[in-house]
């Protein structure tokens, strides 16, 4: 891990040299490395302000842009007072705040090194001084305690929840079409073998039953059949002659 | 007449026919020929990827014999650009199944390849058939192995979930079978033809009343497929339960099934019912993206959260394809294949790490990123490329069908967009509890980095994911014409918008002709956005 932040160091104290401002005598490299894509801003604004012929209504950003990138080097060759007023006016202020940024830089390099390095004993004393505040700083004021709290457990919640739904409410349904089935199925098999065979075993019942009475006739014996027959002339007889 | 189709269709089969001949004790000739036959069919199928041609708005590589004369069923093969790469998908995915099979599978191997090779079959048929008959029986033809091989060589609850697969999608696919004689009659009462032609029934016009129901029975039966919310509660067990390879093919194959079927028949030849339950399919992808998700980032089995996952990922597709629109329907077809090469992989992954633990348990895992480096790394492009991170294939397919979406919707958009939020969080959640951290567990101290074979199965998914995220032009050019043929038929808007550009085209003789698409489109001065076609392509 130290080599990286080496690396880091060392562009950290290189890289602003290549943005010395022009206050204090440099010629600000970064500033015109970086200048055509803010010349284009500054240009459009400054085409707007006189509409040029050649401006087509439907490609008129585009071309302004570039012929107002035009504009910017005429104005730059000779020198705009626009341009001149806008950078170089507050050069006294420009200094002032190099002065002020480096003045905290430097109380902050001084505080740390006396809280950490002289006396760390200070810092700890802080901290046990204004707990509260410690405490909340350590913890980023809880911001991430804040999400995990509301959106991220909402989010697995929703999502357990959903699951029980999927595999109680939806996932019951079809297991429930499934059991249906299987009810309806035993009880169209019992339904089968009560009352469809059991219509079937009905007659052959009400046969077997019947013939508990009729088969009393048939005792084979010639005497009751012609005992019978004659009772039989007879009746017949008798209906006949009183009908006539 | 060519028989190029037919080639690729039954070379897999032949494949079975000749393991049938191998005594089941010779286990290692019987993978051998497996895996000749399924890489051989993908080679013979890599020509149509050149072969067709993306300009020309007809199906291609036309196969045409009568079968069932007395019906009117016929032998009726042909490709546009949508079928075209998803054969491509199922021969490259059926060879990566069964090289992937070879130290998984140990009981019963020859029948578990047999099964592999004819689901292979069914499954290209269905995107290949014309004939909706044909379409139906190959339809059906999938079924049966899919469940052997669940019900086989799967994980515990094997027989249950074998069964809820089986019976479920044959619910759905015998309403949709009641829709196909529905419209096969209205035709015939139009026309006095009897035919199953699904070209013609593409420039027929049926009236809205039976569109209207034959478009619920043709849902049911793809929504099944796809799956779409409430219909998706068998996706995740039988995915649970599948042995890895048909995991994979399910996922990366058979779930295209529906929303092929959706693209295919539905839309075509029901525009105006399409139109018309569009409020119904949004509101029901766009529960199925959050719910998928959220329900995904509350598995605690690997494989179960990725067939979550699956839920999610294809109902962004659903929506895509519900927009109507040019950009949102070719967003749909891209992630269909994006979510067969993603999920397909990822299906893949948890079958590696399986096969080495027996156990799908996220929490028996954790800092596998020491011991399995490179498994680890693909792990982590195929997570990427599930979230949809730029460069690699998700994110062209989410980007497409969400800038359809916003057109139809900023609504929408919204729910849409929450999906690739959450489907970020699940995954990466996934992702950190297996492959950060300290190995915690002992057992998985010692596990083996992938092998030669393994990455075998990996490596073209991970150059078509890569390939796809940075020059995906070549596959949206061969999904143009089918999704303009699409959207002329369903979308009123751009059908007037494409005729203003196209002065042969007026909207009153649009309206007249069944199909504007086929006519037309030989020399066409404008896309279906309106926007004028480059020179050389006029």
């Amino acid at each position: 891990m130290t080599y990286p932040l080496m690396a880091l160091a060392v562009g950290a104290i290189v890289a602003g040299f290549v943005g010395i401002p022009a206050a204090i005598g440099g010629n600000n490299a970064i500033e015109h490395f970086l200048e055509p894509s803010f010349t284009a801003e500054r240009a459009e604004a400054h085409a707007a302000a006189e509409p040029r012929p050649n401006d087509t209504v439907a490609g008129g950003q585009i071309e302004r842009g570039a012929t107002a990138t035009g504009d910017v080097r005429a104005l730059e060759h000779a020198p705009g007072a626009a341009e001149q007023s806008g950078e170089h006016v507050s050069r006294g202020l420009e200094i002032g705040l190099m002065a002020f940024s480096l003045l905290v830089a430097i109380a902050g390099i001084a505080v740390a090194y006396k809280f950490y390095v002289i006396s760390p004993e200070i810092s700890e004393e802080l901290a046990q001084r204004f707990a509260g505040a410690h405490r909340t700083l350590s913890n980023k004021y809880y911001v991430d305690e804040l999400y995990n709290a509301t959106v991220i457990s909402g989010t697995f919640a929703g999502g357990r929840g959903l699951w029980t739904f999927d595999r109680k409410v939806v996932d019951g349904a079809v297991n429930g079409t499934s059991w249906l089935t299987v009810v309806s199925s035993w009880f169209s098999g019992l339904t089968d073998r009560n009352v469809v065979d059991g219509v079937v075993n009905l007659v052959g019942w009400i046969v077997q039953e019947s013939s508990l009475a009729f088969r009393r006739f048939q005792t084979g014996l010639v005497q009751n059949y012609a005992m019978l027959m004659l009772f039989g002339i007879f009746a017949f007889v008798s209906v006949y002659l009183l009908m006539r | 007449m060519n028989y190029y189709l037919s080639l690729i269709l039954f070379t897999p089969l032949i494949g079975a026919f000749l393991i049938l001949l191998v005594p089941k004790e010779k286990e290692d000739a019987i993978r051998w020929i497996a895996n000749v036959v399924a890489f051989i069919g993908f080679v013979i199928s890599v020509p149509l990827w050149f072969w067709f041609n993306p300009a020309s708005g007809d199906f291609q590589f036309i196969e045409r014999a009568p079968w069932i004369p007395s019906v009117g069923a016929e032998y009726f093969l042909g490709v546009d650009g949508l079928s075209t790469l998803l054969i491509l998908l199922t021969t490259m995915m059926g060879s990566i199944a069964v090289l992937s099979s070879w130290t998984a599978i140990t009981e019963r191997v020859k029948e578990y390849y047999i099964f592999l090779l004819v689901l292979q079959t069914g499954m290209l048929g269905a995107f290949m058939s014309l004939d909706f008959l044909l379409f139906f029986l190959f339809w059906e033809v999938m079924l049966v192995p899919m469940y052997f091989l669940i019900g086989i060589w799967g994980s515990a609850n094997r027989l249950y979930s074998a069964i809820k697969f089986f019976l479920y999608t044959l619910v759905g696919s015998v309403v949709m079978l009641l829709g196909i004689l529905a419209l096969y009659f209205a035709y015939h009462a139009q026309t006095g033809v009897y035919t199953f032609d699904v070209t013609a029934y593409h420039k027929a016009g049926f009236d809205a009343s039976l569109q209207w129901w034959v478009f619920l029975a043709f849902f049911l039966g793809f929504a099944i497929k796809v799956p779409m919310f409430p219909f998706h509660t068998w996706l995740p067990d039988a995915h649970t339960d599948a042995p890895t390879a048909g995991s994979v093919i399910l996922a990366a194959v058979l779930l295209k099934m529906g929303t092929y079927g959706f693209l295919r028949f539905s839309l075509p030849i029901l525009p105006d019912a399409s139109r018309h339950f569009v409020p119904m399919m949004v509101v029901l992808s766009i529960i199925g993206i959050v719910y998928g998700a959220l329900v995904a980032l509350a598995q605690k089995d690997w494989k179960r959260l990725v067939a979550y996952s699956s839920v999610s990922h294809m109902a962004m597709v659903m929506i895509g394809m519900f927009t109507l629109n040019p950009v949102g329907l070719t967003g749909s077809i891209v992630q269909q294949l994006n979510h067969g090469i993603s999920t397909g992989a990822l299906f893949l992954l948890v079958g590696v790490v399986y096969e080495r633990r027996h156990t799908r348990e996220i929490s028996e895992y954790g800092g596998l990123s020491k011991v399995m480096p490179v498994y680890a790394a693909i792990f982590l492009i195929m997570t990427m490329s599930s979230i949809g991170l730029p460069t690699l294939n998700g994110f062209i397919g989410e980007f497409l069908i969400l800038q359809g979406v916003f057109v139809a919707s900023k609504v929408w958009a919204l729910f849409a967009a929450s999906g690739v939020v959450l489907g970020a969080a699940y995954m990466l959640y996934l992702y950190q509890r297996t492959m950060f951290g300290k190995v915690e567990n002992p057992k998985n101290e010692r596990l083996l980095d992938i092998s030669n074979r393994e990455f075998a199965t990996f490596a073209p998914l991970l150059i078509l994911a890569v390939w796809m995220g940075i020059y995906p032009s070549p596959f949206l050019r061969r999904l143009e014409t089918s999704v303009q043929h699409i959207v002329l038929r369903v979308s009123p808007q751009y059908a007037a918008k494409y005729a203003e550009c196209n002065p042969t085209v007026t909207p009153e003789r649009l309206a007249a002709s069944g199909n504007p698409a086929a006519k037309f489109l030989a020399a066409v001065p404008c896309d279906i956005n309106g926007n004028p076609l480059p020179a050389e392509r006029r």
